[in-house]
């Protein structure tokens, strides 16, 4: 099943393509018991969980995760990182999901980029950890949903 | 992909890189260096290394500090190296240059070696760094603390410092364990 663009569905007089996308509520941000916060703004958006878990995750994943950061050359301690403690792993879905998300995270550095009102912009001030991931394309949506969630 | 194993032991020969962090060095001061540099001084605060923290430590109290001291590297008001052995951040050590009237001396701040790969002379390769540093900033003394009772002071003689003074008392590691800190300083000049 492809899991970017899996369904469409009326709203009023269009049709809204829904998509998914892959949130991942870091250990920092489980930590900090912040699990409710951001699962509340995300249904409060109107985005909808599709599947959800609190989970410690392997090296083996967290390796694929980071992918991006292969090249730092301390990568392993960033794996260390969210292998560390628990993070929490959703799917959530909804019209253009992907980018709804993006927009409730705000941007990655919590201070410089991340607006009030966004995720890292009200939680993320004493920390340089920006709290959450979401995926940042529906290709990546889709590699990190078959990561998290194979069995979806 | 290849994700080496957490442990220094399985590599005790594996090379150990320098590398400067922030505007002026190779590595940036961004928010995955962070979050490496929140792991490793995590370690080393559980195994009783003296950087702020008497363990146990949660790591959220680690991350708060380590935004601030990102934040200065970031803006240039301190200089930091950092030691990386197969991928792992081992390593780490921030001069802090003083401004006005004590431009002419700089701090020696957060010195921290990873506990598993602790003797191997990665805390001297770190001093021996700093003190290069200070001395290409024109620094002519530098100073730096440390909490009694921990056996740093012949480390520290190696590199030229000298007890200056003491705060009798000052750091309380816990009720009834009080902590003299010890004030040292080294002359760089020539």
């Amino acid at each position: 099943m492809p899991a970017t663009v899996h369904a469409s569905r009326e709203y009023g007089s269009h049709v809204a393509v829904s998509e998914r996308t892959l949130v991942l509520i870091k250990p920092d941000g489980v930590a900090r018991a912040l699990v409710g916060e951001v699962l509340s703004r995300i249904e409060r958006k109107g985005l909808r969980l599709v599947a959800l878990d609190l989970r410690t995750v392997t090296v083996e994943v967290a390796g694929e995760h980071y992918a991006e950061h292969e090249g730092k050359p301390f990568y392993d301690s960033l794996v260390d990182f969210i292998t560390g403690g628990p993070l929490v792993a959703a799917v959530v879905e909804g019209p253009r999901a992907i980018p709804a998300f993006r927009q409730l995270a705000g941007g990655t550095d919590p201070v410089e980029k991340a607006a009030t009102g966004s995720i890292r912009g009200d939680f993320g001030l004493e920390t340089q950890f920006n709290l959450v991931h979401g995926s940042d394309s529906p290709e990546s949506a889709a590699r990190e949903i078959a990561l998290w969630f194979p069995d979806l | 992909m290849t994700v080496h194993s957490n442990s220094g032991d399985d590599s005790p020969g594996e090379p150990v890189m320098l590398h400067a962090v922030g505007p002026h060095g190779d590595l940036a001061a961004d928010s995955a260096f962070a979050v490496a540099l929140t792991g490793l001084w995590h370690a080393v605060s559980e195994a009783g290394g003296s950087v702020g923290f008497v363990p146990p430590v949660h790591r959220t109290a680690v991350a708060a500090v380590v935004a601030p001291e990102i934040e200065a590297l970031r803006a240039g008001r301190e200089q930091a190296v950092a030691l990386i052995q197969v991928r792992r951040l081992v390593g780490f050590g921030v001069l802090r240059p003083r401004r006005g009237l004590q431009a002419h001396t700089g701090e020696i701040v957060k010195v921290m070696v990873a506990p598993d790969v602790e003797g191997r002379g990665l805390g001297s390769r770190i001093m021996a760094a700093l003190l290069d540093k200070a001395r290409d900033l024109g620094l002519e003394r530098v100073d730096l603390s440390i909490r009694d009772g921990l056996g740093l002071a012949d480390f520290y003689a190696r590199f030229g410092f000298v007890e200056w003074g003491r705060f009798p008392g000052s750091i309380r590691i816990a009720p009834g364990d009080d902590r003299d800190e010890i004030f040292y300083w080294a002359d760089l000049r020539p």
